[in-house]
């Protein structure tokens, strides 16, 4: 079974359902629907997505286009995987996510995974910031060179 | 594209409310400002090129069954 992430409001909202390729059926209602305050970078048509985790792709959660629904990326949380990560964000981008300091903010990482899984890499140079409690999402693009796009997910020496 | 010469503290306006201006030349590099409104988002464009190019990627379909195969396999 999969479940949409937080939301256990109240009271009852009339359910959508998508068919995604890669996912199956998805109900959702318009609560679910995380709002992308500026598109991701290539995929300019799209703001509205599901955050989709399931106990089956734990630590991993998907990131669902409503609108066009080939379209979804597997994201993981990056402070699971990379406990001091904390990028500066700009007062700008905090207002524009409706929130007044970074720890409200959670902090995904796209994940690539090329041939093996074991190489799998996450941008931590352009985590997408995710407000969960007003359902506001951007991809931020760190002006920190300590931060690469391609970060290798999983390293031997790191405990996981 | 359209090409203009500008020397140091001067400025370009592009449309209403975005200007360029150069601050500082020493030898090959170029110090830019920008002031431009909130909304409008500016990016070195290697960086930003590289960043989409990443989107791309992930969301090509082989990066999703590789997860799930993987996990199963766990």
């Amino acid at each position: 079974m999969r479940t949409k992430l937080l939301k256990n409001g109240g009271e009852v909202m009339e359910k959508q359902v998508i068919e995604t390729p890669k996912l199956g059926k998805i109900e959702y209602t318009e609560d679910d629907i995380v709002y992308m305050v500026s598109p991701l970078l290539g995929f300019n048509h799209i703001n509205d997505y599901l955050l989709i985790s399931s106990p089956e792709t734990v630590p991993f959660v998907m990131l669902q286009s409503i609108d066009d629904t080939d379209i979804s990326f597997i994201l993981a949380d990056i402070n699971l995987f990379f406990k001091d990560y904390l990028p500066h964000y700009s007062k700008r981008e905090l207002k524009v996510l409706q929130v007044n300091n970074i720890e409200e903010l959670k902090l995904f990482g796209i994940v690539v995974i090329k041939d093996k899984p074991q190489d799998a890499t996450i941008n931590l140079k352009a985590p997408i910031a995710v407000n969960l409690e007003k359902r506001l999402a951007k991809q931020i693009i760190l002006d920190d060179d300590r931060w690469e796009i391609k970060t290798p997910l999983f390293k031997s020496d790191r405990a996981e | 594209m359209l090409v203009l010469t500008r020397k140091v503290n001067e400025s370009l306006i592009v449309g209403d409310n975005i200007e360029i201006k150069v601050v500082e030349i020493s030898g090959k590099a170029i110090k830019i400002g920008i002031d431009a409104p909130k909304d409008v988002s500016i990016y070195r464009k290697e960086i930003y090129e590289a960043i989409k190019e990443e989107n791309l990627q992930a969301s090509s379909k082989d990066n999703i069954i590789n997860l799930i195969d993987f996990i199963k396999n766990k």
